[in-house]
């Protein structure tokens, strides 16, 4: 690797959601310090369960949410605290594309307005040249010509979600972020979105930040992955040091817990005990302790350090290194 | 062999509505047996949720109705029997699990109040004894310190501890046969894995036996004996889990089986099916899958594919095994 080119950098991100109402000083801490770098080209996968924070960290980056402290670099600036009007013209570069096909769309719009919305916004007037563009993006994307009179509610969920990536690549950005994007898709659609999502990628270069909790698709498109619990990084790496040499307790739970056709190895399955902890009183220590089967006395008390494990493996753990 | 608990026969469910007849479920038949469990595949739309609505007669009606076909549970028809005579079978021999914990339970009472009505309702109990029991029941399906627990409203408890509390109500008058609709596909991975083991372990114990209905082949394949796949309505494949994933036959199987990137293996472009789940108001003629299939023929087109046996047990709707493909 090497002189891969940094286009996003996240660092020592923090976002707190007060909570508890007026004076209150409780918070839940969605992202409590998270460092990380996407390069150009490249999908990172960002790997959790619900309430680790990955989809505030999707949102934070956009700047649709603003960070409570670190900051986010994307190509070369430090756009943390961009206002609004600062922030228009990175928005062409930068799109999202949610989980829900369902909640996205505008109901009473028809797909030549979806998709043209984005269009206009940056500056696109001429109607011709709209409907010419439009028409190249539904094929881009595998939707009929003649479909483009329709209502988001005569398309299925997979042609629904089919219409938000056009959208989200319209004005030609270079950068994604993937929320959950093939989740709420039946089995034999979500592979269709999950092909779309990848011949995307070559066609355009584009980078990638693919945000999902399913960790055989993950595999499958990630080079990079980072996997959270409870709004910090437990351990982050190329994909063949994640999936082939998982040192952190969680990221072996968590790939012990997939169940695979044909897969005997069921019987030493890991499972955790316990539920996530809530993130407005994370576990002290590791936050991982309270799950952890391989806890120590010292897991309670002192936060993990990150441990370097070379070809830019870390964890965060506390026997990791081999030493406690 | 051992003793045929369930045994579906032909069932039709059909829904009148003003866009016209959609035929949610189309002569479908399999058995199960006691202890043993059964694997509903497939996904939205193929008719898995209605076949077990169909068979705990939980249909909307009038809209859904069971047109043709037997329900035999324990040798009784559960199409011919009373609303009335249906009450005494629901919750004490059949009970279901829903995919959504949230909406199953009530939230304006306590788990434990809600676990105890059904010992109140069901067995005559005192009010006090039922909520020993219920007590009982939660520390069966693993909730911590169940004591205090069983006064909590289900919005106390996290997804994982709700899917547990249905499991217990469920499971209170030791039902015979359990029926779990995706009872995991809203739980995070971690969670899903402790609430199979659970219901594994709970299976065992209790000697229940379970209609799992999911569109994960890998739950089934790790949960269930027997494996039933539907497609717009129909049976496309059935046999033992064994049978049907070592030796695939129907197109639509390995396409499902093909969409799913595995862990253990690296491929560069997944082998998706092409198009879509076609709407029940307008159902392709000839093999419904034939829109789809990759191997699909002029035969295909024209004719409805009949259940074929392709080995021990093993069957398949496909014209691929039947004398007329090589002509």
């Amino acid at each position: 690797m090497g002189q891969e080119q940094v286009l996003i950098q996240v660092k020592n991100l923090k976002k707190y959601f007060p909570v508890g109402g007026f004076g209150s000083k409780k918070a839940a801490k969605a992202l409590d310090g998270i460092t990380f770098d996407i390069y150009q080209g490249e999908t990172l996968g960002l790997v959790g369960e619900s309430g680790c924070g990955k989809t505030t960290m999707g949102r934070v980056i956009l700047g649709l949410t603003p960070a409570t402290e670190g900051e986010v670099w994307f190509d070369g600036q430090n756009i943390t605290h961009y206002t609004e009007k600062q922030m228009r013209p990175l928005r062409s570069e930068m799109q999202i594309i949610f989980q829900d096909p369902y909640g996205c769309l505008d109901p009473r719009k028809t797909v030549f307005e979806l998709i043209a919305a984005p269009l206009k916004v940056h500056g696109m007037k001429d109607r011709e040249q709209l409907k010419k563009r439009v028409l190249e993006l539904m094929e881009e994307v595998g939707l009929r010509a003649d479909y483009i009179d329709r209502f988001p509610h005569e398309f299925s969920g997979g042609q629904r979600q089919r219409i938000g990536i056009a959208r989200a690549i319209a004005i030609n950005p270079r950068f994604i972020v993937c929320d959950e994007p093939v989740s709420a898709l039946d089995v034999s659609v979500q592979a269709q979105v999950v092909n779309l999502i990848r011949k995307l990628q070559k066609e355009h270069g584009l980078t990638y930040l693919f945000i999902s909790h399913d960790l055989r698709v993950v595999k499958h498109l990630c080079d990079r992955i980072v996997v959270m619990y409870l709004g910090v990084v437990v351990e982050s790496g190329c994909k063949k040091d994640i999936y082939e040499n998982p040192v952190h307790p969680y990221t072996r739970a968590l790939l012990s817990a997939v169940p695979e056709v044909g897969n005997d190895a069921v019987e030493h399955r890991t499972i955790l005990e316990g539920d996530i902890p809530s993130p407005i009183d994370p576990p002290s220590g590791c936050r991982f302790h309270t799950r952890c089967p391989q806890a120590q006395p010292v897991c309670s008390q002192q936060a993990p350090p990150q441990v370097d494990l070379g070809n830019g493996h870390m964890c965060c753990c506390h026997f990791c290194g081999g030493k406690p | 062999m051992s003793e045929t608990l369930l045994e579906v026969k032909n069932l039709s469910t059909h829904f009148f509505t003003e866009r016209g007849v959609a035929p949610a479920v189309d002569g479908v038949s399999f058995r199960l047996e006691k202890g043993k469990t059964l694997g509903i595949v497939g996904e939205s739309g193929s008719g898995k949720s209605v076949t077990s609505l169909s068979i705990m007669r939980l249909l909307q009606e009038p809209a859904g109705r069971i047109v043709d076909g037997q329900i035999l549970f324990n040798g009784r028809d559960l199409v011919k029997l009373t609303e009335k005579e249906m009450q005494e079978i629901r919750g004490a021999h059949i009970s279901m699990i829903f995919q959504e914990p949230m909406t199953a339970l009530n939230p304006v009472y306590t788990v434990g109040t809600q676990i105890a009505e059904v010992f109140i309702v069901r067995q005559k109990m005192k009010k006090k004894e039922a909520r020993q029991k219920a007590i009982e029941m939660l520390r069966l399906v693993g909730i911590p310190s169940p004591e205090t627990r069983v006064d909590n409203y289900p919005h106390q408890l996290s997804g994982g501890m709700r899917q547990r509390v249905v499991i217990a109500i469920a499971l209170a008058c030791n039902p015979e046969l359990l029926i779990a609709d995706e009872p995991t596909t809203a739980l995070d991975v971690t969670i899903q894995a402790q609430i199979l083991e659970l219901m594994k372990n709970l299976q065992k114990q209790l000697h229940t036996s379970l209609i799992m209905i999911t569109h994960d082949l890998g739950i089934i394949s790790e949960m269930a004996d027997d494996v039933v796949v539907m497609y717009c309505g129909q049976i496309v494949e059935s046999g033992t889990m064994k049978e049907v994933f070592h030796h695939m036959s129907h197109p639509y199987t390995e396409g499902l089986l093909n969409s799913i990137p595995r862990l253990s293996e690296e491929v560069e472009e997944l082998t998706a099916i092409e198009g879509m789940v076609p709407s029940l108001y307008d159902i392709p003629k000839g093999c419904r899958f034939h829109p789809r299939c990759p191997y699909a023929r002029e035969i295909c087109r024209s004719q409805a594919p009949e259940l074929l046996e392709v080995g021990p047990g093993h069957c398949s709707r496909c014209h691929r095994y039947s004398k007329a493909w090589e002509e």
